[in-house]
This record gives C-alpha cells, sequence and structure tokens, in this order.
C-alpha cells in the first residue's frame, strides 16, 4: 500500500493521456491534410477579402458587391435558380421516396442502385447528356415535334429551363435518400392506429404519415438548396452564359480579371449564405424534435 | 510451458467515477486461488465496471490489481493473460471456429501441430469434438454461447456445464450476473455489489439465509420484512417475544425478514421452539410446482407463504378469510439493519 | 393483374387507387437513370453531329479517343489521380474514423466537423484557395498538389462509410481478441478489419471516384501535361460538342460501374 495518496493514481493518469493522444493521433493526418489543403487556403482568401489592391485593409471589395448591379444580378439569379430547383426536386422527389419506401427492402435496395447511379457517373458525363437531349436537333425536341407538342424546335438548353433540369437531376438523389431513410422509419403501425381510429387514406396521408416524413423533407431539401448555392459545372455548361451564379461570377472575376479582392468577397459571401443555411437547418431539426409533428 | 490458471486476485480501493457519477467505490476483494466468485447486482451496481477492470477494458482512477504476487492494474489487456467471455458472443464470424479457438495460440506462435491438438482437447471438453471445420453461423446458440441469450431449460442446464468445466479446470474465475439464481448455482461465493460497493461476500447458503442488509435480502431470493421493537435484550414482533437463532449478535433497529418458503402453516398444536404469527388468509395461488399464499397478519402486515403444492399440504391451507398460524424456526428468524437502500 | 385491387398500404388503400402515384415515380426515376444511359449508344454513331437514336453505326469517335495523345494523356492522369486519391484518403479516412469511433475526447465534436467540412464549403471556394495557394507553393499543375486536393475532398466520403459501418460493428470482438493476447492495433488488423472491410472498400472506391469525376478543382489545379479527363473534357465542351465526348464519357461510365461493381462483389462479407 502505497504512502504517499491512493494507489498508482498518477500512473493510471499517465496511461490514460497516453492512450488519449495515441487514439487522437490517429484522426491527425487526416486533420493535417484538411487543414492544410482546406482551411488555410479559405482563410486565406477571407483575408484577402479585406484587402483593396495598394495591400491595404479596407471594404471596398464588399462594396463594390453592393454597389455595382451586376452582383446584385448574380446574387438574385442564384437564390432565384436555387429555389426553383430545390422546389421542383421536392415536388418530383417526394413521389419517388414515397414509393421506394413502400417496397419491400430488397426491392428497394436494387431501386436505390438506380437513384445512386447519378453519385459515380462524372457530373461531366450527365451535364453533357442532358446537352445532347434538350438540343434544338435534341431527342426531346424531337420527340415534341413528334406528339404534336409544339412546331418548331424549342430553345431548351443554355438557357434557364436547361440549367435547371441538369440541376434537378443533379440534385434528385440528395433529397431522395434522407427523404427516403426519414420515411423508411416512420412506424407502420402509426398508419393503422390511424385507419383504426376512422381515417381515410387521404387523410391518413395527409395527417400522420405526412407530418413525420417532414424532418427529413426538410433535412433534403435544405442539402439541396446549399449544393444550388454553390453550382458551377451545370449553370457553365448548360446556362449558355446567360445563368451566372455565384461560382460562375467568381470563377470569371478570377480566370478573366484575375481580381482575387472581388472574387474572395464574393467567395465569402457564399460561405456565410451556406453557413447561414445549415445553422436555420440545425435549429429547425431541433426544434421539431422538440415540438414533435403538428398537427390536428 | 503453461501459466498458472488458478491464480488468486487481489483488490485494493479501487475506484472509478465518470464525472459526478460513481462506478466503483473504492472496491476491496480477495479472490482465491480456484475460485469461482460471482458478481451479483443490478444494473448499474458496477459489476460490469469491475469486471472490465479485471480484464484491463477500463482504467480506474486509483487501485491496486494483483494476480498472484503481479501488480497488473497497469498492465494492458493484451498482456494479462484473462480469457473473457462476453454477452454479445463475441465470437470471430469470418474464421471458423478452430481458428477462433486456435487464436490466442497463434498469437503466442505456438506451432501448428502442437495447436491443432490443443484445439481438439479444447472441443472435446465443450462437448464439439468434430466441429473444428464450422463457420461461427452454422452454429446453434446454445453451441456458440453458453447461458444468457438461451431458454431457461437450456441455460439451466449450461449452468450445470459451467460448473463441471470449472471443477475440472481449476481455475480462477469472475462472473457477472443480474440473476440470483444463477448466482447460488454456479458459485463458491458471491459478491453482491451495489453503488460501486461490495455490499456482502458469502457463500451462497450464508448470504441467503444470513443476508447483512435489505438490499442484499431482497435482492436474493424472495421476502417481506417486518419491523420488530426492541425490548430488553431481544427483539419483539407485536408485543411478542422473538426466539432467535443461536449466533444472533443484538443490536440496533432492525427489520425481521421473512422468506415465504421458510413459513410453516401449523396445523394443530404448534411445537415450543417455533416463533408463531397470527393472521388471516387473503389469497391462495396455485403455481405448479408450489402454492403461494396471502397473508394479513395480525401485526398489520401482508406476507407471502409458499407452500408445498402435494394435496396433503394443500388440505392444511384454511380458506380465504379464514384465520391462520405461521410458524417461523428460530434459526430462520433473520433480522436485519434496515440499511435504506433500495434494490 | 388482381394486385391492383389488392391493399396497397396499412390504409389499405388499393394499388389502383394510387397507379397515378407508381407512374410518377416510374417517370422520375426513368428520369434519373436514362440520359445518362443516352451517351452509351450515342458514341457509337457515325454521324458528325449529335443525334439520337443514331442512323448509322461507327466506332469512329472511339478510334479519334484512343488514337489522340492528348486524350490519352488526360486519361492516364486521371487514372493516376484517382488511384493515388484512392491510396491516401482511404487509410487517413479510415484511421480518423476508427480513432474517432474509440476514444471519448472532450474535443471530439469539432475533429469530425473539420473533417466533414470539404463536403460543406462549396468547391469553388475550396477550388479558388487552393489555386492561390499552389501559386505560391509552385504545386499548380502537378499531379502531387493534384491528388492532395482530391484526398481532402475524399477523405470526409471516406470517414463517413467506415464511421457507419463501425457504428454497426460489435466492439467486443475485437475486445475479445485484445483479451486473447492481441495488442490494439493487432486486435484492428486481424479482426475488426476483415469485418468492416465492406465499407473500407466501397469509401476506396467512391474515394476514386471522387478524383477521377472532380471538375471544379481539376479545373484550377489540373493543367498542361497534368490537365486531368474531366479538364480536358470541360475545355472541348466549351469550344463545340465534339462526339469524342460520348465516347469518353462512355468509358467513364463503365469504369464507374465495373469499380462499383467490383466493390460490391469483393466486399461483401459471407
Amino acid at each position: 500500500m502505497s504512502a504517499g495518496g491512493p494507489a498508482n493514481a498518477a500512473g493510471l493518469r499517465r496511461d490514460a493521456l497516453r492512450e488519449r493522444l495515441a487514439l487522437f493521433s490517429l484522426s491527425l493526418p487526416a486533420l493535417v491534410l484538411v487543414v492544410v489543403t482546406m482551411v488555410i487556403p479559405v482563410a486565406w482568401l477571407f483575408w484577402l477579402s479585406f484587402l483593396a489592391d495598394d495591400g491595404s485593409l479596407s471594404l471596398v471589395n464588399y462594396r463594390r458587391l453592393v454597389v455595382q448591379p451586376s452582383y446584385g444580378r448574380i446574387l438574385l439569379t442564384t437564390f432565384e435558380v436555387s429555389g426553383l430547383a430545390t422546389l421542383i426536386c421536392v415536388v418530383l422527389g417526394y413521389p419517388l421516396a414515397y414509393v421506394l419506401s413502400q417496397l419491400r427492402p430488397r426491392v428497394a435496395n436494387l431501386c436505390m442502385l438506380g437513384v445512386l447511379m447519378p453519385f459515380w457517373t462524372s457530373i461531366l458525363v450527365r451535364t453533357y447528356a442532358w446537352l445532347v437531349l434538350l438540343q434544338r436537333n435534341g431527342l426531346v425536341n424531337d420527340w415534341g415535334k413528334r406528339l404534336g407538342l409544339w412546331e418548331a424546335p424549342v430553345s431548351l438548353v443554355y438557357n434557364l429551363p436547361g440549367t435547371l433540369v441538369g440541376l434537378v437531376h443533379i440534385m434528385l438523389p440528395f433529397l431522395v435518400l434522407p427523404l427516403y431513410g426519414s420515411m423508411r422509419a416512420i412506424d407502420r403501425d402509426y398508419l393503422r392506429a390511424a385507419a383504426n381510429l376512422g381515417a381515410s387514406p387521404a387523410a391518413a396521408f395527409r395527417q400522420v404519415f405526412f407530418p413525420l416524413s417532414l424532418p427529413g423533407l426538410l433535412a433534403g431539401s435544405l442539402i439541396v438548396f446549399i449544393l444550388c448555392l454553390g453550382a458551377y459545372v451545370t449553370p457553365a455548361m448548360l446556362g449558355g452564359g446567360r445563368v451566372i451564379m455565384v461560382a460562375n461570377g467568381i470563377a470569371t472575376d478570377i480566370q478573366m480579371f484575375f481580381n482575387w479582392g472581388a472574387a474572395s468577397a464574393l467567395g465569402v459571401v457564399l460561405l456565410v449564405l451556406a453557413a447561414a443555411m445549415l445553422f436555420i437547418a440545425s435549429r429547425l431539426t431541433r426544434l421539431d424534435r422538440l415540438f414533435g409533428s403538428h398537427g390536428t | 510451458m503453461s501459466r498458472d490458471a488458478s491464480l488468486p486476485i487481489s483488490i485494493r480501493q479501487v475506484a472509478k467515477s465518470y464525472g459526478p457519477v460513481t462506478a466503483l467505490d473504492h472496491v476491496d476483494l480477495d479472490i482465491r486461488s480456484g475460485e469461482f466468485l460471482t458478481l451479483l447486482g443490478p444494473s448499474g451496481s458496477g459489476k460490469t465496471t469491475l469486471l472490465m477492470v479485471l480484464a484491463g477494458f477500463t482504467r480506474p482512477d486509483q487501485g491496486s490489481l494483483r494476480f498472484g504476487d503481479h501488480e497488473v492494474i497497469r498492465l494492458a489487456p493484451h498482456k494479462r493473460d484473462v480469457g473473457m467471455v462476453f454477452q454479445s458472443y463475441a465470437l470471430f464470424p469470418h474464421m471458423d471456429v478452430a481458428a477462433n479457438i486456435g487464436f490466442p495460440l497463434r498469437l503466442r506462435r505456438v506451432g501448428k501441430a502442437e495447436a491443432a491438438a490443443r484445439v481438439e482437447r479444447a472441443l472435446e471438453m465443450v462437448r464439439l469434438a468434430g466441429y473444428g471445420r464450422r463457420r461461427i453461423d452454422e452454429l446453434s446458440g446454445g453451441q456458440r454461447q453458453p447461458l444468457s441469450a438461451l431458454d431457461k431449460q437450456l441455460r439451466e442446464h449450461m449452468q450445470i456445464e459451467l460448473r463441471r468445466l470449472h471443477e475440472a479446470l481449476g481455475m480462477t474465475t469472475v462472473y457477472v450476473t443480474h440473476d440470483q439464481r444463477e448466482a447460488l448455482t454456479l458459485s463458491d461465493r458471491v459478491a453482491v455489489i451495489n453503488h460501486g460497493r461490495i455490499m456482502q461476500l458469502d457463500a451462497p447458503r450464508r448470504l441467503y439465509e444470513r443476508p447483512a442488509t435489505r438490499f442484499v435480502a431482497e435482492f436474493i431470493g424472495e421476502s417481506n420484512f417486518l419491523p420488530v421493537e426492541a425490548s430488553g435484550g431481544g427483539y419483539c414482533l407485536a408485543g411478542q417475544r422473538l426466539k432467535l437463532p443461536a449466533d444472533f449478535v443484538p443490536g440496533g433497529p432492525r427489520l425481521l425478514m421473512l422468506r415465504p418458503e421458510r413459513l410453516r402453516i401449523l396445523d394443530g398444536a404448534a411445537p415450543d421452539q417455533l416463533n408463531v404469527l397470527h393472521g388471516t388468509v387473503q389469497d391462495v395461488v396455485y403455481q405448479g410446482d408450489t402454492v403461494l399464499v396471502q397473508v394479513l397478519l395480525a401485526a398489520g402486515a401482508a406476507v407471502a407463504v409458499r407452500a408445498a403444492s402435494t394435496s396433503g399440504a394443500m388440505a392444511a391451507i384454511p380458506q380465504r378469510g379464514a384465520p391462520v398460524r405461521l410458524g417461523l424456526a428460530p434459526d430462520d428468524t433473520a433480522l436485519l439493519a434496515d440499511d435504506g437502500f433500495a434494490p | 393483374m388482381s394486385w391492383l385491387g389488392g391493399p396497397a398500404s396499412e390504409t389499405q388503400i388499393t394499388h389502383r387507387a394510387r397507379l397515378w402515384l407508381y407512374v410518377l415515380a416510374a417517370l422520375v426515376m426513368a428520369f434519373l437513370v436514362l440520359p445518362t444511359l443516352i451517351v452509351i449508344p450515342m458514341s457509337f454513331s457515325a454521324s458528325q453531329y449529335l443525334e439520337f437514336p443514331p442512323r448509322h453505326w461507327s466506332l469512329r469517335w472511339y478510334a479519334n479517343y484512343f488514337g489522340s495523345a492528348v486524350w490519352m494523356q488526360a486519361t492516364a492522369t486521371s487514372l493516376k489521380a484517382g488511384a493515388l486519391t484512392m491510396l491516401v484518403a482511404t487509410p487517413l479516412g479510415t484511421m480518423a474514423a476508427y480513432g474517432l469511433f474509440v476514444s471519448r475526447l472532450r474535443w471530439a465534436r469539432l475533429v469530425p466537423a473539420l473533417l466533414l467540412a470539404p463536403i460543406v464549403v462549396p468547391v469553388i471556394l475550396v477550388g479558388i484557395g487552393i489555386f492561390y495557394a499552389y501559386v505560391k507553393l509552385k504545386l499548380v499543375n502537378t499531379l502531387l498538389g493534384l491528388v492532395l486536393a482530391h484526398s481532402m475532398l475524399a477523405v470526409p466520403l471516406v470517414l463517413v462509410v467506415v464511421s457507419a459501418a463501425l457504428k454497426s460493428y460489435d466492439m467486443s470482438q475485437e475486445r475479445a481478441a485484445r483479451s486473447l493476447g492481441a495488442s490494439r492495433p493487432l486486435a484492428f488488423l486481424l479482426v475488426t478489419l476483415p469485418q468492416i472491410r465492406f465499407a473500407v472498400i466501397s469509401s476506396a472506391v467512391l474515394a476514386f471516384l471522387t478524383s477521377f469525376d472532380e471538375v471544379v478543382v481539376a479545373m484550377f489545379v489540373s493543367g498542361g501535361d497534368n490537365s486531368t479527363l474531366t479538364r480536358a473534357m470541360f475545355d472541348a465542351l466549351r469550344d463545340q460538342i465534339d462526339p469524342t465526348i460520348a465516347a469518353i464519357s462512355t468509358v467513364m461510365i463503365l469504369i464507374s460501374s465495373l469499380l462499383v461493381v467490383l466493390s460490391q462483389v469483393f466486399g461483401r462479407s459471407r
């Protein structure tokens, strides 16, 4: 029995610390990589946005964002496009997620492969496919004429509709996946209880199923919206220069004008927007858990 | 050269806290060489934590742990040479049975031939000879793991198997359970543990017949408790002086512990040496192997009496509402301190 | 089609009553899956112009692709970058996933947040930020710079996939191995890793594809001799819609699908 204090306490504390450090060091390489290649460069950009051309600290870059109308247009376009794309994704994605959640797990998993397939094809390939499909003598126009929907070829690409189609195609899986998960998790007994208590199928859906699926829907919508905010390739390829979103503006400022100040300021705005959306998302999901589903 | 598997274990002042929660409260425990000791307690009592400390997976805040002469408290789990059996089987599904058993041998670089022979012997000992090539998912529940997730009969059969193995191998064994019947069946001694502290350490019989505190009495077996008044060097229940066991040591306020099966329904004249309690029969419940009789004592409390279900014994039970006399042998008259602990 | 009258859900609504829903869902599925696939027959079209369905079949675009030194160089770069990214991101992400899962650090919430940040931060920012840094470090247009950037993008994916697998893994197996005499690293290698190998292999494939398919960062960071395939495609698409792109796209789809199928086959524990 040791005379000075509880037995082995100091040694055990040292052992515990050593183990904690050893386990932390497992994450260290990944952390170093992320900090060096992402955190530091982005922080650098942050810093750049507050520098004027002569190197002094100033808000001139942000002032330019407010004063020059082109930037206002860019931000407006970005929100419009992101909002529209998210809306379309919800309208198309909800029914799909619902049907998938009703299938037997094995069949659903197979269909999921189809939903996930866009993930393992390059965004370029997908956007290219839409270019082909939506061009003046492309498949869609062809069939439109054949089905008598229109006479002259409709301009479906190199504009807003084309961009939206491309965006929705890319973002849909991001909505369907969390929504599917949330729908699968809904206890079937709730629906049975609703039917037992006298609810018609439509009422059961409206008052029981839909509210319970809202957390997944909200999560998916926010993910889609945030991703759309930062979209680059799709508006670049399918927008024909008519759809300029924040990411395009940033790229142009760098590649054409070498205006790092403007680009970084715009970038900071984008980052702040994305972070704000994320924050709202986390608040919403927490609130949801607190209050449960609304409804009569 | 095989290491000694029957080393005594000495636990001194082992303490572990998780923030404000005390998991182990300066535990002292001595486990004898070759003994089968069970840590018995409710969930959250600290029994699993103590076992994890023994195995080395939980590092205590302080304390000493010796296997024989060696201080092992700071030793990594893989150096301690303890065999641990997990609740969730923890059999490696990506290896067959022989590879599972031979895993520790392979780690110690035992030669292939010797390892194969030892694996075979081990399989024979657990009555799975010839199962070496089987994959884990081909084994039934009872083959994978004795006890826990098995049904009652299979479990009891397995408990006896476990005792047999322990007797054959003579290893110092520490077992963890919340099932008091299992603890009594398997163990040489049982340590009842609650709130990170050992309440009582005794052989099964003493634990059952002489529980030290109310918590232990309630945790092991069924019992009812009646407060008794101290009077002139002894104790009284409802004014009647109680005949106490020979080894009784008086002192302080006490509770009378009544085990249902130790109360006898008296028929005719009461033998002199028994304590007698008077009451009225409330209910008689037939339970197959025994009959449970609910009695409301004249002293005011309700007690349960367990009687044999033979036709003779049942005939002696008065009807509902009829008066009844219960006999309690002095040796079964256990008075214990009310420690205020809820089990 | 008697099943049409059968109950479709707990509310006993019939299949017939919600047939419209099934049709809608099928259409959306088709919308998701088909467009990518039309690239494949297109690549075999003989015509100079993008036409679908092709009137005449030919392999000229493949000849164009495989015969062009520029395209082949770009393909080689992409494959190399993908393989190296996979080799870097998978161990880094797996180690981090294991370390985070097993430790109980008080700052254990900051570390995963940081490691997941690359998914959350808009990729254009990452692109220009890295470009800026690489200009100073002279890493622009180098394979090393590209691999580092892509690995950073892939690590969060590996982390998420492997962490999910660890969550449903019974850690007492590793403890059992340790009580039997295996040190912690050995127990991980002999017992845990074989059982999460499906997750590790799929995350490796994901890491490869993240790099192989990546456009934005590559646009800023790869160039000249070290241009990636996607960078070359992006530049080509700006100029004219060359059907060679269809051939390249088909090859890319093939490589991706093959990898995914292989990972399913080899990763599955029995």
